[in-house]
């Protein structure tokens, strides 16, 4: 040993910092390999235990987790603030500022580093129904510390583990936005519970299917349940269109997924529901305004302890919706939205808070704003939970 | 400004002798796209006393996108490798052509700026076609799609207007392409796949009830790519190519993976293991949709060749069989000329039945 005496007990304090954690940690990762991860596009990511983040691959067809090698704790408040979002990452990548494109955003709950996945693709091509993964697939992964510095993730050099997503849909077809259907492979991905839940397409008659998968990956290949939704603005039951995103959630002591759809359906499915093979219709409960694209949801828990989900939208500002809320709905929504009628079901907030796409939690105080400003540029702002 | 950074550079070269050298700092692009740097920015003539130290070379020597006005201004990404008196800036995204980068070098190297302008290439070689997949001369009726691979990336969003299909008397054929706002290309733009139209291909649709199928059976066909089509860098094809081809009748049969003959190589040798199908598979699914599995239930490492007319698929693998029960595992996903997958044929009739079919399919051999 060739430590000065402070270089010592510094190694000491980390290694013990480390052992704190070391045996959940040591089993969800024992299967890791070092290498290339082999990403081919970070359609959708989310974060889930011990500084691992979940890849959605689209194009592969496989979800990935990384070791981000990311796992000391920071239990600050403070907010985290960044202008012009677009001129750094252009700076970074070589491109001109409208040639960066933000495709998803992760904040790493041990750490508050957030994480972007990022392509350089022609940002004007963007529209109210052009989304950043109809454009191109993102392969860059950006690491933002909670000083600002920003720095790329190699995903050459990486500890990762993969499991095939089975049956995707295949590329070649095109959906109504004249996007390939591939690129809604994998829609949205949560980690819950050594579960991951992944929203998609299939190559099934019955296209949006929402699947199970243990984490870590075993040989058990993913649970697999094919979901209809009643769309009320549509007037009609679907089972093409996937599930934009969603949130695993517990409402009155039973575990249910909260999804959302464009044009914007607000559903549960009850996850005792999801069995291999089966088709399940879910419960719409709420219907938050045709013309609109979900982009994110989250969950919250405020200062006072109040719990809450944020959702962020293509068309729409910023939607609350409180779990109680969703309680007070009893019935279903089977009628079609009647020609007088916007919003129905489930009784949410419309916040005045607009040009939000990405959105997540930061800390305890705060959840994290990918924000288009009044001045056209692109920010990451911090919004105090106890304001909402 | 500027006058700061001159006492700044005096007084390094006050304090530390091996700065005196800094006359000798070159920096250029490295141009040729043989070199393994193709690409990066070399920067050479740095005393080996300052590239053996430990250095954030992030910091000393900076790459900008735009010359940069402040300090806040961010650097491009990059990789740094040093090798003996020189630094290469390995960009994370490669460099645009034609564009002028801004170099920025600061302590311990003397502060000093460069440009680096890089050339818009002009490659001597034109583009050519290496292969169109399938590569049998017979096509089933209800071939799905096929495959040309160039020798160079080509500019996107230019395929439908080069292909042309004909029939024997040289009249073309109706539209019998899937017209996709997307152009779908391999991720170095090398491979292009075309489909012919599913909606004329699977019976019952409208389009095939009302154009009929792209592709008849018994008929001679010829694709004519056209010499106009252009590499990403502007070239062009130069000549037409031509492929012609006969059509069979429809083939309507999933794959079967119990059919295919297999033949178990020898233990302790790295002879290949080959799968003969019997029939033409479709080329871009088998570069990975066959895994094989090692007596201890591993990935086995190796190279995969595609045999002629992709009748066969051949597995080298990167240590000696060992004996035992090898598996090799199928993706459901592997489909023949027609589409016919290994869980259904493509033109069958939707299932009413929404039980899962498996992950993936399997067969094993025992190596002797």
């Amino acid at each position: 040993m060739r430590f000065k005496n402070t270089h010592l007990l510094l190694a000491l304090a980390a290694f013990f910092c480390t052992r704190a954690y070391a045996g959940n940690y040591e089993d969800l990762t024992k299967d890791f390999v070092y290498g290339d991860a082999g990403v081919q596009s970070i359609s959708v990511m989310s974060f889930g235990p011990e500084g691992i983040l979940f890849l959605g691959d689209s194009k592969a067809g496989k979800i990935i987790a990384l070791d981000m090698g990311d796992r000391t704790r920071n239990d600050s408040k403070e907010a985290f603030n960044m202008n012009d979002v677009e001129g750094k990452l252009a700076a970074l990548m070589g491109a001109d500022p409208k040639g960066v494109v933000i495709h998803d955003m992760a904040v790493n709950p041990l750490s508050q580093n957030i994480y972007l996945a990022v392509s350089r693709a022609d940002a004007n091509q963007l529209g109210y129904w052009k989304m950043p993964n109809d454009l191109g697939y993102a392969t860059v992964l950006l690491r933002i510390n909670p000083a600002g510095e920003i720095t790329q993730v190699d995903l050459g050099s990486i500890s990762h583990s993969a499991t095939e997503v089975p049956r995707v849909v295949r590329e070649g077809t095109e959906n109504w936005r004249k996007s390939d259907n591939r690129t809604e492979a994998v829609t949205d991905i949560a980690y819950d519970n050594g579960q991951l839940y992944v929203a998609g397409l299939s190559n099934e008659e019955f296209a949006s299917v929402l699947r199970i998968i243990d984490f870590p990956f075993g040989k058990q290949a993913a649970s697999y349940s094919t979901i209809e939704v009643w769309h009320v603005a549509h007037g009609k039951s679907e089972t093409e269109a996937p599930i934009r995103t969603l949130l695993p959630y517990e409402l009155n002591g039973e575990k249910v997924i909260i999804a959302t759809y464009t044009c914007t359906p607000f559903v549960t499915i009850p996850v005792s529901q999801l069995k291999n093979g089966q088709h399940v219709k879910s419960t719409t409960l709420g219907e938050f305004g045709f013309g609109n694209m979900p982009i994110d949801i989250i969950k919250y828990r405020n200062s006072e302890g109040h719990d809450g989900i944020l959702m962020s939208n293509m068309s729409k500002a910023v939607i609350r919706v409180k779990p109680e809320d969703i309680l007070k709905q009893k019935t279903p929504l089977t009628e079609p939205l009647k020609d007088d009628e916007y919003t129905v079901g489930v009784h949410h907030d419309v916040l005045s808070i607009v040009g939000v796409t990405q959105i997540d939690n930061l800390n305890e105080a705060n959840v994290l704003l990918l924000s288009r400003m009044p001045n056209g540029s692109l920010a990451l702002r911090s919004y105090p939970t106890r304001n909402l | 400004m500027k006058i700061r950074i001159r006492s700044l550079a005096f007084l390094f070269l006050l304090s530390l002798p091996v700065l005196s050298q800094s006359d000798q700092i070159q920096i250029r692009l490295v141009e040729d796209p043989d070199d393994p740097h193709f690409g990066s920015i070399l920067l050479t003539g740095i005393d080996t006393v300052i590239t053996a130290k430990d250095i954030e070379w992030k910091a000393a020597f900076r790459v900008y996108y735009r010359a940069p006005e402040s300090d806040g201004d961010l650097p491009m990404l990059g990789k740094y490798q040093v090798s003996g008196q020189s630094v290469f800036y390995i960009p994370s995204f490669p460099l645009v052509q034609g564009k002028v980068y801004h170099i920025r070098l600061s302590s311990p190297l003397p502060e000093s700026g460069f440009e680096v302008s890089v050339p818009v290439l002009t490659t001597p070689e034109t583009p050519k076609i290496e292969q169109i997949y399938p590569t049998s001369g017979q096509w089933p009726a209800n071939q799905l799609k096929f495959y040309i691979a160039f020798s160079r990336p080509m500019r996107y969003g230019q395929a439908m207007e080069h292909i042309r299909l004909e029939d024997e008397n040289g009249n073309p054929a109706e539209a019998p392409f899937l017209d996709l706002g997307q152009e779908l290309w391999d991720p170095g733009q090398r491979r292009l796949t075309v489909w012919f139209d599913p909606g004329r291909i699977k019976s019952l649709l409208i389009p095939n009830l009302e154009k009929g199928p792209p592709l008849l059976p018994n008929r001679k066909y010829r694709l004519v790519i056209s010499k106009d089509w252009q590499a990403a860098d502007g070239r062009p094809l130069g000549e037409d190519m031509t492929r012609e081809f006969t059509t069979g009748p429809k083939d309507n049969d999933k794959p079967a993976p119990g059919d295919w003959s297999l033949d178990p190589p020898q233990a302790h040798t790295t002879a290949p293991l080959m799968i003969n199908f019997g029939y033409a598979m479709d080329y871009a699914m088998l570069l990975d949709g066959i895994a094989v599995y090692d007596p201890g239930n591993r990935p086995a490492e190796g190279r995969i060749e595609i045999g002629p007319e992709e009748r066969s698929w051949l597995f080298y693998p990167e240590s000696p069989w060992q004996p035992g029960r090898y598996s090799l595992r199928f993706s459901p996903d592997l489909e023949d000329l027609a589409g016919n997958n290994l869980d259904r044929a493509f033109d069958a009739a939707p299932s009413k039945n929404q039980i899962s079919p498996p992950a993936f399919y399997e067969r094993t051999i025992e190596v002797k």
